[in-house]
């Protein structure tokens, strides 16, 4: 035995060495929650095409909430659409045949050949008395049921008339469009005969989504000393700094805008708008995601300069400022930054009249962040940036 | 017995069947390393766990350089992973008063301390108070200097060279103690 020093003496780098190569037993079930933590090795669906879906599922159900009834009007006249028999839709015939059969007397009209009023007006009859003419050029159907009395005998009567020239007016007995009350202001009518009605409405709201469509890739270096891998186990201190290398995902934005019509047309907007910025950064060791959160507040000039059927093109200005929200960056900790970031955006877009209160947009836009802080992320790569704007509008 | 260069190359793959070779080979050794950090099994398997994720999820960007590469890659991010855990404990667990040590003590002889088993060295480093396993272990054994650990604890270098000397005092009164009472 020996008074100690300060260095390391033998017993110590006995002590060490056994330490270093100490080995013990680990639990089983450890692999079965490192397993299920594991990315599947089957490829995964990228991102976007779930963003993708969830777009066009809700484009598609603002376009049924929106779409116009079948029935049109002229200058408060019915214009039923000549629909023969011989084509009508086999679940409209089949929904008349299988409709359950009323109580004598009585008249049903199943939901569908009800929603068909307007198209084809369809409806179902039983017998008992009620009497159905057949309209000048239309069509007069009778479908007797083997299965029930004589008296009970289900009539299918297709009201189909000749296009505008063969127009009933409203109330006609002999028609079997009943009590169509027309709506003077009845909106769903100006499809098909006049421009999108979002051309005169007063507000608008636009629902959005945004995305850089150039993912950057940089290098970073930070000054902290790192600890360089030696093949025997042993680490040796290297000064050298750690290079950070950020692999930028897609930026996302979405957001909300309320638009109000100004003479010239011109539309005044004012939003809200949500930033993600996501990378994956790399060091030596590490990899860890990296996410930038910003709301912001978007203020926006178009001019609708162009206009064809349902197309109508323009273009616009906006500037926004934003705050950000939240910072993760792995295991360290990250102050969010305070200072409001500034930007200008100028786009050119193209937008089509889906029905007369829904129309789609597609926009270009180009960015001008004007004030960045050090957090690398993907708007600070460049200055000007480039995104592709897509949303949807309804009108009122 | 897949060849570490398999191993490196299926895991970059995402083959399970790498992946398991890899922690069946390496997880022992791992455990060992993590459990003279942690102290206690339960927060080793913690850190393993942590630390094999990181492991398989980073082996994209791992440059095999030959054998032991590997390990000593993977040893590495268990050091990190367990640094960083003990990171947020320490500074209640690191100022331990331990005044009546004294500052010289007797060293135990190397060739004794070599007949000691490798698990009961290993409980011995493990059972050390947090703050001086840490910088035992750090310094001793895994070959970071005063400097470096001071940035990684947030220590300054003089604390953490007499959290050392109080540390190798406390070990080798164990490693007296275990070989008076195991003296053949």
């Amino acid at each position: 035995m020996s008074q100690s020093s300060n260095n390391n003496s033998q017993w110590m780098d006995v002590v060490a060495d056994k330490a270093r190569h100490a080995q013990q037993p680990v639990d089983e079930r450890l692999w079965q929650r490192i397993e299920t933590q594991l990315p599947s090795t089957h490829p995964r669906r990228p991102a976007w095409l779930w963003w993708s879906a969830a777009a066009a599922a809700a484009i598609l159900v603002l376009a049924i909430i929106t779409r116009p009834a079948k029935t049109d009007k002229v200058g408060g006249e019915v214009t039923a659409e000549m629909i023969p028999v011989t084509t009508a839709s086999p679940i409209t015939q089949a929904a008349n045949v299988t409709a359950p059969l009323p109580s004598q007397g009585a008249r049903a009209q199943s939901p569908l050949t009800s929603q068909g009023r307007g198209r084809g007006g369809v409806e179902t009859h039983t017998g008992g008395g009620v009497e159905t003419a057949t309209p000048p050029g239309g069509t007069h159907v009778t479908t007797p049921l083997a299965s029930v009395s004589e008296k009970e005998q289900t009539e299918t009567t297709l009201a189909t008339a000749n296009p505008p020239s063969t127009t009933q007016q409203q109330g006609d007995p002999l028609y079997s469009i009943h009590n169509y009350q027309p709506a003077e202001n009845d909106s769903q009518f100006s499809i098909g005969n006049s421009q999108f009605k979002g051309d005169d409405a007063q507000f608008s709201i636009s629902l959005y989504g945004s995305g850089n469509l150039l993912a950057q890739n940089s290098n970073h270096a930070v000054q902290r000393p790192v600890l360089m891998a030696m093949g025997n186990g042993r680490f040796m201190e290297a000064q050298a700094s750690t290079r950070y290398h950020y692999k930028h995902r897609i930026p996302l934005n979405v957001g909300i805008m309320l638009g109000k019509s100004l003479p010239h047309n011109l539309t005044v907007g004012i939003g809200v708008n949500y930033a993600r910025y996501s990378s994956e950064v790399s060091a030596d060791l590490e990899r860890f995601d990296q996410t930038v959160q910003f709301i912001g507040i978007p203020v926006a000039l178009q001019w609708h300069f162009w206009h064809y059927r349902r197309l109508s093109a323009y273009v616009g200005a906006e500037a926004m400022a934003e705050r950000c929200i939240a910072v993760d960056r792995g295991d360290e900790q990250v102050d969010v930054p305070r200072r409001i970031q500034w930007s200008v955006h100028g786009m050119a877009g193209l937008q089509l009249a889906i029905t007369d209160h829904l129309g789609l947009f597609v926009e270009p836009k180009v960015s001008h962040y004007a004030t960045r802080f050090t957090l690398p992320t993907a708007r600070n790569e460049h200055p000007l940036t480039f995104n592709l704007k897509m949303g949807a509008n309804i009108n009122f | 017995m897949m060849a570490e260069n398999d191993i490196v190359e299926g895991c970059k793959h995402g083959r399970r069947e790498a992946q398991r070779a890899l922690y069946d080979h390496y997880a022992p050794g791992l455990m060992a390393t993590a459990m003279r950090y942690m102290g206690s099994r339960d927060n080793a398997q913690d850190v393993l766990q942590e630390a094999l994720i990181k492991a398989f999820q980073s082996i994209e960007r791992f440059a095999w350089q030959g054998n032991g590469s590997l390990h000593a890659w993977l040893d590495r991010i268990v050091i990190n992973t367990a640094v960083s855990m003990l990171r947020k404990s320490l500074p209640q667990t690191a100022i331990l008063s331990l005044d009546e040590l004294p500052d010289n003590f007797i060293e135990p002889d190397s060739a004794e301390v070599s007949q000691i088993d490798a698990h009961i060295i290993l409980e011995m480093v493990a059972s050390l108070p947090a703050g001086y396993r840490t910088i035992f272990n750090l310094y001793c054994i895994d070959g970071f200097s005063h400097r470096d650990i001071a940035r990684q604890l947030g220590i300054s270098e003089g604390t953490s060279s007499s959290q050392l000397s109080r540390a190798r005092a406390i070990l080798a009164r164990k490693v007296q103690d275990y070989l008076k009472h195991h003296a053949q």
